[in-house]
């Protein structure tokens, strides 16, 4: 079911009117239903992974609790009645009982993960180095289920943190599966955090107008990033993959930079829906984008480019790693042999070349994506070693201070993304080299120019087409920039205290959207970039 | 150690990794954005080592590293 549709807008109306006619108390049931719906409407048959999935992680988190309460119990008569090396053992053996159970759910979890989404690929590479019939194995070629890293992802930080004590394990097992299958979250996140979400389902929500016109006027502001933006851009961006060959190096830098504006928009404009939608039931979701293309370098654009993948990678991957004894013994090998400065980044470096190799492999199991976090990787580690020698030139020139060298730093931000996205979205490895060379050696300004004052077609497309592009990046820029300067304030709490011009820019939204938007036949609003992950 | 003297310490420590922040007034360290996750990590290596603690990721939220008061008060609470 495509957010962007009539079927959708009847099955949310119909949820939202039960939700505040129907008892309080039946709200998280009626959600529950109304995800079971959302998600069997994708195919049925799909179903089958989720519901494995938050059974078994249900079940373990359950257990293991049950496990270290059991042990809680009777831990102060063990330790007076036990020598205490006797007690150490028993306390030792149910800790690894405990994190035996919570190891196998995990297992099941991450296996459900890697034989749909990546087993294709991992086979695909090593098959054909046997050579004969394994070679010819075309793969298991298994469908893809709705929300697949969004559900893993969120019953994976739900195990650890069950483990590591944050919070108790839900006894509910309905508001357990409401939490893995929330309709506004599983197409393409935020990846849910189960003790910023699940409070949340327990508390009733009064009908709340105001609340619920905000949430629409979110789902408004989505829609319009969509139809104007991502679907009017789709065309231009799609042609690289058939005509890359013909392409001139300005030609791919413009196309790039399409694809760029195309992909916030379609995912930052489907959070912005379906934290629209969530706001409606009185349902606050995790922060997914900051304003991403303002980000001054790399390490702060994935502080506030899907912000829910990172926060989780950071605290489920990166933490725990850099934090245990062996990185530990690494640093400290480091500063004796190199010094303090090496020790305090190679390590980390590394370490974040691991991470954003995951970032990649997150996107798509193909060689494209992961060598995009890769680059990412070696981009934030060179320039995290090479920072002391850029604040000995800046510091003197109080470059720091200057709005130019602001604007600068975006900009250049802007183009190492657009570069290191060109290897996961050229078709192939060798056209992305292809592309790189072009790009920097061979701009083709001549054809581009012919182009345009033969026909005043620009990349193929007839100008007047891009208009709805033109005035949907304004808008974007014009928002971002001002929640950029006023970041305490939301575009839409700074026009609360102007109602008049609120409704006059949501009109003129409703209205840009129907004359200039790209919708109607022929258009598949179905298809969100993130969608499937 | 008094928890005056962990403070004291600890802000040496900070200061190591970033001495242009007045850590003895800050107190949004972490939300505000001025540590990010590679001094979170160095910063933890050497607090282990100078206190003779053990950090885990479970101490790891931004409460305990806002300001240098709020680590000193988790340093004196895993030394205790």
């Amino acid at each position: 079911m495509s957010l962007i549709s009539l079927t959708f807008a009847i099955f949310f109306a119909a949820v939202l009117l039960l939700y505040y006619l129907l008892p309080r108390v039946t709200q998280p049931y009626l959600l529950l239903a109304a995800s079971l719906v959302f998600y069997l409407w994708s195919g049925p048959k799909y179903i089958v992974y989720i519901a494995v999935s938050a059974s078994v992680t249900y079940a373990a988190a359950l257990l293991a609790g049950r496990t270290s309460s059991r042990f809680a119990a009777v831990s102060a008569e063990l330790k007076s009645s036990l020598p205490p090396e006797e007690y150490k053992k028993k306390a030792a053996a149910a800790a690894r009982k405990g994190r035996l159970i919570i190891g196998l759910a995990l297992a099941v979890d991450l296996a459900i993960l890697v034989v749909i989404k990546y087993l294709d690929f991992i086979l695909g590479n090593i098959l054909p180095l046997f050579g004969g019939a394994a070679a010819r194995f075309a793969g298991l070629r298994l469908v893809m289920p709705l929300g697949l890293s969004y559900f893993t992802f969120g019953a994976v930080g739900y195990l650890i943190d069950v483990s590591r004590g944050k919070y108790p394990a839900e006894r509910n097992f309905a508001k357990f599966a409401l939490y893995m299958t929330y309709f506004p979250h599983i197409i393409q996140g935020p990846i849910p955090r189960f003790d910023k979400l699940a409070p949340q389902f327990s508390v009733p929500h009064a009908f709340d107008i105001d609340r619920i016109l905000d949430g629409f006027r979110l789902i408004l502001w989505g829609c319009f990033k969509i139809l104007m933006l991502s679907a009017s851009l789709a065309p231009a961006v799609s042609a690289m993959a058939d005509s890359h060959a013909s392409m001139g190096g300005l030609e791919i830098w413009l196309r790039m930079t399409a694809w760029g504006l195309q992909l916030y928009a379609d995912f930052s404009g489907g959070i912005d829906i379906v934290t629209g939608v969530s706001e409606c039931f009185g349902i606050g979701l995790e922060e997914n984008f900051r304003r991403p293309y303002f980000a001054t370098d790399l390490t702060d654009y994935w502080n506030r480019w899907h912000i829910s993948l990172s926060g989780w990678l950071k605290d489920y991957v990166f933490y725990p790693m850099a934090l245990s004894k062996r990185f530990a013994r690494f640093s400290k090998y480091l500063k004796k042999k190199h010094g303090k400065f090496i020790a305090k980044t190679v390590p980390v470096g590394l370490l974040s070349i691991l991470l954003f190799t995951l970032v990649g492999l997150w996107h798509g199991a193909n060689w494209g994506e992961i060598l995009f976090g890769v680059f990412n990787g070696v981009i934030i580690m060179t320039s995290t070693l090479l920072e002391p020698l850029f604040q000995k030139i800046r510091k003197p020139l109080k470059m720091d201070s200057l709005l130019i060298w602001r604007i600068f730093r975006s900009l250049r931000t802007f183009i190492v993304i657009t570069l290191t996205r060109v290897i996961s979205r050229a078709p192939g490895i060798p056209a992305a080299m292809s592309f790189y060379r072009k790009m920097f050696t061979s701009p083709g300004i001549g054809g581009f120019i012919s182009e345009f004052s033969e026909g005043g077609r620009f990349a193929g497309f007839d100008i007047l087409s891009y208009l709805p592009v033109f005035i949907g990046a304004a808008a974007l820029f014009a928002v971002s920039l001002t929640e950029e300067i006023t970041p305490s304030h939301s575009v839409r709490k700074l026009l609360s205290e102007r109602p008049v011009l609120r409704v006059a820019l949501e009109v003129l939204c409703v209205a840009v959207i129907v004359v200039f938007g790209t919708y109607g036949l022929g258009y598949d609003a179905s298809g969100f970039i993130y969608a499937g992950n | 150690m008094t928890k005056e003297e962990i403070k004291e310490k600890v802000i040496e420590i900070l200061g190591d990794i970033n001495p242009d922040i007045d850590y003895s007034a800050e107190t949004s360290l972490i939300d505000g954005g001025l540590l990010d996750s590679f001094d979170i990590v160095s910063l933890v290596g050497e607090l282990n080592d100078a206190f003779d603690i053990s950090i885990t990721v479970v101490d790891l939220v931004p409460e305990n590293f806002n300001s240098a008061d709020a680590m000193a008060e988790l340093v004196g609470r895993l030394a205790g």
